[in-house]
């Protein structure tokens, strides 16, 4: 026992041997004294001598497995009628039931209790949660088909201030001025942020606008083609490479966003828009559409802030918090808020397009959701009223 | 000399790009904006590298059968297929196999793995998001009251609440996104003074 206790302090030591020393009551009331008892057993188990003439055979020395209650399946268990009976060599002495023998069958009752029951209740709460995941699949998947196929009937839609804000912007731009569209999205969030790239750029060919696009994520760029392409064809007159550029993309992120800044002059050179456009200075708005914050906050930190150019934004419905403080401080000048804020956007350039008829679709979906969110914190309640919770 | 070196210069380039930033010179103007030019280049050749990292990365896993190596097949397949395309076209990333590669493959995949979102929100909704106590009721309620107030029926079912979703957007939830922000900003500037007065040495890792 002590040597066991090699290696720790000296206190340390102290307090294992005082753990020791202390037996339980019911131990001591068994009659033989615990010293005793533990020199016994360090008589008959030899720390490291194997009995002679065993050598080689320990490994094939099986030992019983456990075939019930909290230990079945373990081999090795040190019985406990062996702990507690009385040692052979007080065997003279007539056979009657030692003290605390109850507290022993007591003991071996509490081992010897089924598991099962409690593995089956499992099973069916676990069945039962894999049918309501399904059943809210089907239930939004239906709700938004019903939705797509009830749209088109027009959505009276509150405006708000912020896309107010947005379309003030663009439409107090004169005819011939710029502005710098950087597409910060991937087909991820184009869901969202496309339909609002298709007003804006409506919008701003009808002011006469000239149109730098460009995009610090590699998807963008095509994204930025794909819009342009399909809004150009409402407008004759406007030409690739006059009216409007793609620039592509530009890597380097913070540092892509002063890039553009010092460099833009140059970087439109080659096309005839460079003769109007000789750096920054000459851009009139920037508008940034954003997939996530961290590509709004490269635009208002290394462009907005230092250059001090007017800037709005059009970002998804999750960049929506982070975006806020930056139109309440004025930096940003207008803010589209997600498939929303392009629908919005749409009814007040009297221009509808995809966000107003994806609008309805949206709306049965929030509602679903909103449902099956009442209905987990009902059924909630109802399992702490039972005392389940 | 090994550690000086790379030390002295990144501080020099930071200090200068910094400068730059608050006055108004044409000499250490011409300096930063060069700076930012090489790192835009650099960059840009950083691409290049993760490609090649990519593409050895995937051949090991293809030549030692490691798990999933089928997969690592497609992935070199549609990569080296828009790399031809756009090396071998004029038109750059505008060339049709890129423009088919990206319009029939990565805007649907991309989408769809996006979409999948309603769903899991929607079951997640129902199985995890209680009222357990004080702090997550006032959650659930804000939540559902952006929620429901987003949708464009919102108010049909309460004139005012529209109004109220703005109010949990504009006041709480903005002051709780200002805090945020003002974080970053601090942590910000105080790992960028620690690099540039060389406390920390990012680029020697």
């Amino acid at each position: 026992m002590v040597s066991s206790n090699e290696g720790l302090q000296g206190w340390e030591q102290e307090e294992v041997l005082e753990g020791v020393e202390e037996d339980p009551e019911w131990l001591r009331e068994l009659g033989a004294p615990a010293d005793e008892v533990r020199g016994a057993a360090e008589e008959e188990v030899p720390d490291e001598e194997t009995t002679p003439g065993l050598e080689g055979l320990e490994g094939l020395v099986e030992e019983p497995r456990e075939k019930e209650g909290l230990l079945a399946g373990i081999t090795g268990v040190l019985r406990v009628e062996s702990i507690f009976a009385i040692s052979h060599r007080i065997g003279e002495v007539a056979f009657s039931p030692p003290a605390g023998a109850d507290q022993v069958a007591r003991f071996e009752g509490v081992l010897s209790q089924p598991l099962a029951p409690v593995a089956a209740k499992e099973q069916p709460r676990a069945r039962m949660t894999g049918v309501i995941s399904w059943l809210s699949y089907l239930i939004l998947a239906a709700a938004v088909v019903g939705g797509i196929l009830l749209a088109g009937g027009s959505i009276d839609l509150p405006l708000t201030q912020a896309t107010a804000d947005f379309y003030r912007t663009i439409e107090s731009l004169e005819e011939g001025s710029v502005a710098l569209l950087s597409h910060d999205y991937d087909p991820g969030t184009a869901a969202e942020i496309t339909p609002q790239v298709s007003a804006i750029l409506d919008h701003l060919m009808q002011r006469g606008v000239k149109i730098v696009n460009l995009s610090l994520t590699p998807e963008g760029q095509a994204l930025a083609d794909r819009a342009l392409e399909s809004v150009v064809s409402d407008h004759e007159g406007y030409i690739r490479g006059r009216d409007y550029v793609n620039l592509g993309y530009v890597a380097g992120n913070e540092v892509g966003a002063r890039f553009i800044a010092e460099s833009l002059g140059p970087r439109l050179s080659p096309y005839p828009l460079g003769e109007r456009v000789g750096g920054l200075e000459d851009v009139d708005l920037i508008v940034v559409l954003a997939g996530s914050q961290e590509h709004l906050r490269r635009w208002v930190e290394q462009v907005q802030a230092p250059y001090k150019v007017a800037m709005v934004a059009g970002v998804s419905a999750q960049v929506d918090p982070a975006a806020r403080p930056y139109y309440r401080s004025g930096q940003l000048k207008g803010l589209l808020s997600g498939l929303v804020g392009a629908a919005e956007y749409e009814r007040v350039n009297q221009h509808p397009g995809v966000a107003l008829s994806r609008m309805l679709p949206q709306a049965a979906a929030h509602l679903v959701i909103a449902l099956f969110i009442l209905l987990g914190n009902f059924a909630y309640l109802v399992d702490r009223l039972r005392g389940r919770g | 000399m090994k550690r000086v070196l790379p030390a002295a210069i990144a501080m020099a380039a930071g200090f200068l790009v910094l400068v730059d930033f608050f006055f108004d010179n044409l000499y250490l103007n011409a300096l930063g904006v060069t700076l930012i030019n090489w790192v835009v280049i650099i960059a840009a050749f950083a691409l290049i590298l993760g490609f090649l990292n990519i593409l050895t990365f995937h051949l090991r896993k293809i030549f030692q059968r490691q798990e999933g190596w089928p997969y690592s097949i497609a992935l070199l397949v549609v990569a080296g297929t828009v790399l031809f395309g756009g090396l071998t076209s004029a038109q750059g990333y505008r060339a049709p196999l890129v423009r088919t590669v990206f319009d029939y493959v990565q805007t649907p995949l991309q989408a769809s793995l996006f979409s999948l979102l309603a769903f899991y929100i929607a079951s997640a909704g129902y199985r995890a998001f209680r009222a357990r106590n004080f702090e997550t009721f006032l959650l659930v309620v804000a939540c559902l009251v952006v929620l429901v107030g987003q949708a464009p029926l919102a108010r049909y079912l309460w004139e005012q609440l529209p109004a109220l979703k703005d109010w949990v957007l504009e006041v709480p939830s903005t002051a709780g996104a200002r805090g945020i922000v003002i974080g970053v900003a601090l942590g910000s500037l105080a790992t960028g003074v620690r690099v540039l007065v060389g406390f920390d040495r990012p680029y020697s890792e």
